[in-house]
């Protein structure tokens, strides 16, 4: 998925926005 | 979004710099209840939300990388404001609404409600709104400020 690193694990993703203070960018899709 | 827009090289510095980015996919059973959970109903649509999971602004469809920008903006902004950040959601706003592509109008809108909540002052605000409805008088954006309701309000200095 191009050169931005997708968590996959929303638990982590929102303790990494926590940690890092930033806001969650979310990425709803089907497979391709 | 995966083909042209998220590999384009501002976008994924944009998303690196300001954004922890996290994939929900229909082909993990594990993401479902996100998709409930956030009110996604259609796919691709991106959503922008604090560490609380609290989501504050979400935008169906694929766009084309500069849209996506002015996009990731206006998410970054309507979080910021959200926690009260407004001088920080202004500036995000203003840089959005620098470039002129179809959300230029959005961002407009928002930046007078950030310049209100920063100060509770409406002149500011009534200032990116005149801004706004004369830029794009027939956008819905322009609409939805209501222009008759305080034009004769409009303080002396704009």
């Amino acid at each position: 998925m191009g050169a931005i690193n997708w968590e996959e694990d929303h638990a982590e993703a929102l303790a990494r926005a926590q940690r890092e203070r930033k806001y969650l960018l979310l990425y709803f899709h089907k497979p391709n | 979004m995966d083909t042209v827009t998220y590999p384009d090289e501002q976008v994924a510095a944009y998303v690196g710099e300001h954004f922890v980015p996290f994939s929900a996919s229909m082909g993990v059973r594990a993401h479902w209840p996100l998709f409930r959970s956030h009110h996604m109903i259609w796919t691709p649509s991106v959503g922008f939300a604090d560490h609380r999971a609290q989501m504050h602004y979400s935008s169906p469809g694929y766009l084309p990388p500069t849209e996506f920008l002015s996009l990731l903006r206006i998410g970054r902004a309507r979080c910021l404001m959200a926690w009260t950040r407004n001088a920080e959601a202004a500036r995000e706003l203003e840089e959005a609404a620098a470039v002129e592509n179809s959300f230029a109008p959005e961002a407009l809108f928002w930046l007078g409600v950030a310049h209100f909540l920063e100060r509770r002052d409406s002149a500011p605000m009534y200032r990116a709104w005149e801004r706004l409805t004369k830029r794009y008088p027939e956008s819905p954006w322009a609409a939805r400020t209501y222009r008759e309701h305080w034009s004769g309000d409009m303080p002396r200095d704009l």
